[in-house]
């Protein structure tokens, strides 16, 4: 990792709030573990004296780290590396760009809202074609190609050798689709 | 040697039972590459029909479904970042950045030889020992012998994965708090529930690793074609060479007696043998640094150990009637449908049923070698699918890993916010090694510790006073001493 030289204050203010993310859930625990600081008949210590144990180291290694990491860009060093985004210096990052990082978090975030609702019959084909797309699949071969397999190697595998009870939804109607293919494929 | 050459006939002589050892080794290894099913799953689903087969029969395929599945998880971790189960987590480490960067085949090479060498030493090590180590260790280890010995096993986790020691040592301690959710060992108290049900039986670890591992990658990866700045895997089938491997021999020896012995302590297992021998892997190396980010050297260590268990775990099982974990109790089981009850006598009583099962994972450790070399020829070249197809198949394969364990849609949402968490993480400098080392060992840890504070009459001196105890928490002090002599000279991690 070759050292950076970070100039000026504006660039503590990422330590800052990782220090504050840290803090919060920190105290945030420790009020919590009031709920369950009571007695234990055959343990003096109670069920709050590991936890709070652990908050308390992790308190003490959030202020260091802080204090290091604060000091060490003092000096012009920077100690964390973000070693994914190595060959990111100079990437332009687009609204185009932005908006299909944010869909990679949210498709799949999508997806799961959605399974108990339209069931995992219907859901994952337009799962699996919406995903790729966002990765930069283009060619409608592969598209369809590579959905139709996964999805029966999957609902053969999880539904009929293995009976895993996939979700089937409980939108009027998707429950009913998802029988139909449970059915088609002797599950059912 | 009688007693192996007459199981050894047993076992191949017959027709029938060559045939059930060949499906054992088979279906172990399908079943333990898909996470989430793995080898209990296989065990569970195949108990019903064992009923009908002879005790020896039914014992010999659990034990072969044990020693294949344990080292079939290692090829998805390698290839995915999806360990196959929790004792593979250790094998992504440095696994995957391996196959990151060309390596896959000196990985999974790695893997095979280790995982094969590990188990078949130790299947040795059960036919010589089984009867004489199943009491020391039940003697020599209790409660407070196991914290301490979790306790060194933790203080090297800083070293691991993390930019600075602080970022280590907060890692494994996020690992910890969340082992504190669900109920405490104690008293059985609900911690950290924050009023849903579903978190009083604690944080289920399958999610947690699919999360941190497979769907932050996903993510990263997702990100950086987003950015126009993916890089694809190298495809590397080059396996390891000798003079790789004889660097590693003080490694898997070490892990081999690592793993083994963890194998002997009830509840411990396999996953925890995998951990430890990991973390010692770190300790010992002269590039601590160089772990996490694609070190044969904790491939080797976690894969040696966590077959290494296997025979280990057979001893308290087959000499006192103690399972170590999920498979083991499945055994137990399996020994009590064909009315035989497991303990000192079945080594007098049916010495021809244990004997066929030592022979049987003595070659089942070895079938590793064969089958796996083969395999890594074909699975290689996986790496060769466009990640634009591979990651939806990714994220659905973890979907029903998480989904299947225990049928609830809360699991998968843990494992999508594990996988947020983890980007977030990663990036940032933070070790998920740590996190969740910190899970896997503080749920045993307190455990541990809680039964020790009640038998040493809340005394933390009185740990000093047994001699194992001693030796393992001074040296995990003189570990922890090491990490912050590092941290305070302000150099990096790495």
């Amino acid at each position: 990792m070759a050292e950076k030289t970070v100039a000026g204050g504006r660039a503590a203010w990422p330590l800052v709030a990782e220090m504050a993310v840290w803090l919060a859930i920190i105290a945030f625990m420790w009020a919590y573990s009031y709920q369950f600081d009571r007695n234990i008949r055959n343990y003096a210590w109670g069920a709050v004296g590991w936890p709070r144990g652990i908050l308390l180291i992790m308190l003490l290694c959030a202020v260091l780290s802080f204090g290091f990491e604060l000091a060490a860009q003092r000096r012009g060093q920077k100690l964390t590396s973000v070693w994914y985004s190595e060959n990111e210096e100079g990437t332009d990052v687009s609204t185009g760009a932005t908006l299909r990082i944010v869909l990679t978090f949210a498709v799949p975030l999508g997806y799961l809202w959605l399974l108990p609702r339209t069931g995992y019959f219907v859901t994952t084909p337009l799962f699996l074609v919406c995903y790729m797309f966002l990765l930069g699949q283009r060619r409608p071969r592969h598209l369809i190609g590579t959905t139709l397999g996964i999805f029966a190697v999957l609902v053969l595998m999880f539904s009929k050798w293995l009976f895993i009870p996939l979700p089937t939804g409980n939108w009027p109607g998707f429950y009913d689709i998802s029988n139909f293919i449970l059915v088609a494929i002797g599950s059912g | 040697m009688v007693d192996f050459l007459n199981g050894t006939i047993a076992l191949f002589g017959d027709p029938l039972n060559a045939a059930l050892f060949a499906g054992a080794v088979l279906f172990g290894l399908v079943f333990s590459i898909i996470p989430g099913l793995g080898p209990v799953t296989l065990a569970t689903i195949l108990l019903p029909f064992l009923a009908h087969l002879t005790a020896a029969q039914a014992i010999m395929i659990l034990a072969v479904i044990y020693c294949i599945g344990v080292y079939g998880g290692a090829v998805s971790a390698i290839l995915f970042n999806i360990p196959g189960g929790p004792e593979n987590a250790p094998t992504a480490f440095d696994g995957y950045p391996m196959a990151q960067q060309g390596r896959a085949g000196k990985a999974i090479g790695a893997a095979i030889t280790c995982s094969a060498i590990g188990g078949t030493v130790s299947a040795v090590m059960m036919m010589v020992g089984t009867a004489y180590l199943a009491q020391w260790a039940i003697r020599a280890f209790g409660p407070p012998e196991v914290f301490a010995l979790i306790f060194f096993g933790l203080s090297v986790s800083a070293a691991v994965g993390a930019d600075t020691v602080w970022k280590g040592f907060l890692s494994v301690c996020l690992g910890l708090l969340i082992g504190t959710i669900g109920t405490d060992p104690a008293g059985g108290m609900a911690r950290f529930h924050f009023g849903q049900n579903y978190l009083m039986a604690g944080v289920n670890f399958i999610p947690l690793i699919l999360g941190f591992f497979a769907i932050s990658e996903v993510f990263i990866q997702g990100r950086s074609m987003a950015l126009g700045i993916h890089v694809p895997p190298k495809i590397g089938i080059e396996f390891p060479s000798l003079k790789e491997f004889w660097q590693l021999k003080l490694a898997i020896f070490r892990s081999t007696m690592v793993g083994f012995f963890c194998g002997m302590l009830p509840g411990i297992g396999a996953t925890l043998a995998a951990f430890m021998s990991y973390a010692e892997a770190v300790r010992w190396s002269r590039h601590p640094e160089r772990f996490g980010r694609g070190e044969i050297e904790g491939v080797a260590a976690s894969e040696t150990a966590n077959n290494a268990a296997t025979g280990g775990a057979m001893i308290p099982l087959l000499a006192l009637g103690l399972p170590g974990g999920a498979l083991t109790a499945v055994m137990v089981g399996a020994f009590q449908m064909h009315g035989i009850e497991p303990g000192p006598m079945v080594l007098i009583t049916s010495k021809d049923l244990v004997w066929m099962v030592f022979v049987a994972m003595f070659f089942a450790n070895l079938c590793i070698l064969g089958l796996g070399y083969l395999e890594t020829r074909m699975v290689v070249h996986l790496l060769r699918i466009p990640f634009s197809l591979l990651a939806p198949t990714i994220v659905l394969v973890a979907v029903i890993g998480a989904y299947g364990v225990r049928n609830l849609l809360l699991d998968v949402w843990v494992m999508v916010i594990a996988g947020i968490i983890g980007f977030i993480m990663r990036r940032s400098g933070y070790s998920m090694a740590g996190v969740v080392l910190g899970v896997i060992l503080g749920d045993l840890g307190e455990s541990a510790f809680v039964k020790s504070m009640q038998l040493l009459d809340y005394d933390l001196f009185a740990f000093f006073g047994r001699p194992i105890c001693a030796i393992l928490i001074v040296a995990g002090f003189v570990s922890l001493g090491f990490s912050l002599r590092r941290g305070l000279k302000r150099a990096p991690a790495r």
